[in-house]
């Protein structure tokens, strides 16, 4: 089956989800939301993979984090990986883990010399144990912090080059962080290796409750933005297709509306374009 | 800890210019949107956790005793639906909640249905597994508690108070000074909490012991002599919660 546009699946739309044949038609799920012994949860994230193509997209492995990787929730990982046999399997160019605690929350790296060697070989081992390339993602920036090394295109590209990893590149991410920190989201999208992306992801973002819109948040709460779908056709004309998620995490929608924005990312996937 | 993981860790916690390394001072208000999405996260993970503590604190006040204990305990591993392991015991060390000292015990019975509810599947034993066993078997035999049922025994009666509370019913919100022993269990896609007698709460506690069907039945009289064993195993069964165990076959 040829993978199209996707969903992020939320548990309350899991029956809708299951039944829905449409061609193309892939879901995405965290795996810490599944990282149970059994219960209803498993059986109905078994009954939606049964009948679509699965992707699992970690936020616990802290891959740019100063603990040590959790060789616990690794194993947790690899067990969900080899049951549900996802086309992708992706994580996050942040951490999230210090001092032996875990926060909700994708926090900044610093892209310096010793952290690239750093963070690939933490990438690297985390893929021996998963059994498998992991496509890692563009975080949102908020802050613009003094003492990169690196452009962030350049460091994910050493990433690529050094772990054999491909990418997850979030248009969201890249139009949020545009606008809070001022890169050029066109230079920043032909400046990423097309052949290392693996997926995109689109979501909704809002104004800080503060600073309006001089500050945006990536909320996942509200439909994807003008702006991001616009990027959304240009990095197509510029990759070519790949398979593009609709992500929602806060005031989830019925299932009819996420899928009508899905239905918008399909017919994009599906235009004709000159080739990449 | 690299020093800027250790400023970064030092801002989330309040220390704004702990990151001055890194950020202009007119950039440094906006670690908050870290602190605040942290915040956010762990509050609502708390709140799916534990409905009941919910409704008998309300939302507000709720949102508040959340966020304090997320203030003081971050979650242990990134799997959000079984944060809060601590929370019954925190709440039972504020002081500003000391009148409110049964939400501990409602928070803990929160936090067991979760548990039920994600627990491995594991298939009780039928009926017909026990009557297939010779009488000299079954007196020997051990029978545990299936990880989806389990029991939680609390000093005064919490039930009628956990259950006014999640349907909104507002009544038997009384706790009266008796004991209370509750079995857990998953049922479909939901969770059933019962009240158990005291003798089949005597027999199922020998259970989960890992005690045999014999020193469980000893346990059953002890607690009400004039107990029907016949009829208390046959009510157990129904309960769909135990796994046989021989030698031959033990969990």
């Amino acid at each position: 089956m040829t993978i199209g546009a996707g969903l992020g699946l939320k548990p309350q739309h899991h029956t809708e989800a299951t039944g829905d044949r449409r061609p193309g038609l892939w879901f995405e799920v965290h795996p810490e939301n599944y990282m149970v012994e059994g219960g209803p949860r498993l059986a109905a994230l078994e009954r939606a993979r049964a009948e679509h193509p699965l992707s699992l997209h970690g936020v616990g492995l802290s891959l740019g984090g100063p603990d040590p990787l959790d060789a616990a929730h690794l194993k947790r990982f690899r067990a969900l990986i080899d049951r549900f046999t996802p086309f992708a399997v992706s994580e996050h160019l942040a951490w999230s883990r210090f001092e032996g605690q875990s926060v909700p929350d994708l926090l900044p790296v610093l892209r310096t010399t010793a952290e690239l060697q750093r963070i690939a070989e933490r990438i690297d081992a985390a893929q021996t144990a998963l059994g498998r390339a992991l496509l890692i993602e563009n975080p949102s920036h908020y802050l613009n912090l003094r003492g990169h090394d690196y452009e962030e295109t350049d460091f994910l590209s050493e990433l690529v080059r050094r772990t054999g990893c491909g990418l997850l590149v979030d248009l969201n991410n890249v139009f949020v962080s545009a606008r809070n920190i001022g890169i050029d989201p066109q230079t920043w999208l032909g400046a990423i290796p097309a052949q290392a992306v693996g997926e995109i992801h689109l979501a909704g973002h809002s104004e800080d409750p503060v600073r309006g819109a001089q500050l945006l948040i990536d909320s996942h709460d509200r439909p994807v933005a003008d702006g991001v779908w616009a990027l959304l056709d240009a990095a197509l004309d510029l990759w070519g297709p790949r398979p593009v998620l609709i992500e929602r995490d806060g005031e989830v929608p019925a299932y009819a509306e996420l899928i009508a924005e899905r239905e918008r990312a399909q017919s994009v996937l599906q235009r004709e374009r000159v080739a990449a | 800890m690299s020093a800027f993981h250790q400023a970064f860790a030092g801002a989330l916690a309040g220390d704004t210019d702990a990151l001055s390394a890194w950020l202009e001072t007119s950039d440094r208000p906006t670690v908050a949107v870290y602190r605040n999405t942290i915040m956010s996260g762990l509050v609502e993970a708390l709140e799916a956790a534990f409905p009941a503590v919910g409704a008998a604190l309300g939302s507000d006040n709720f949102h508040q005793v959340a966020a304090a204990f997320a203030r003081d305990q971050y979650p242990a591993h990134p799997m959000l639906h079984d944060y809060g392991g601590g929370f019954a015991d925190w709440l039972a060390a504020q002081d500003a909640l000391s009148d409110m000292d049964w939400l501990p015990d409602l928070a803990r019975l929160d936090h067991l249905r979760l548990g039920v509810l994600n627990a491995a599947d594991v298939e009780a034993t039928p009926s017909e597994g026990f009557a297939r066993l010779s009488p000299e078997a079954l007196s020997h035999a051990r029978a545990r508690l299936i990880p989806s049922a389990r029991m939680i025994r609390f000093d005064t009666t919490l039930l009628s108070v956990w259950d006014a509370l999640l349907t909104g019913e507002g009544e038997g919100l009384e706790r009266r000074p008796e004991p209370e022993t509750l079995l857990v269990r998953r049922l479909g896609e939901g969770v059933e909490v019962r009240c158990l007698t005291p003798e089949v709460a005597a027999f199922l506690s020998v259970c989960a012991e890992g005690g045999t069907l014999t020193e469980a039945a000893e346990a059953a009289m002890a607690s009400d002599p004039a107990c029907d064993l016949t009829a208390l195993f046959s009510h157990v069964l129904g309960l769909s919660c135990l796994h046989l165990s021989t030698e031959r076959n033990s969990l």
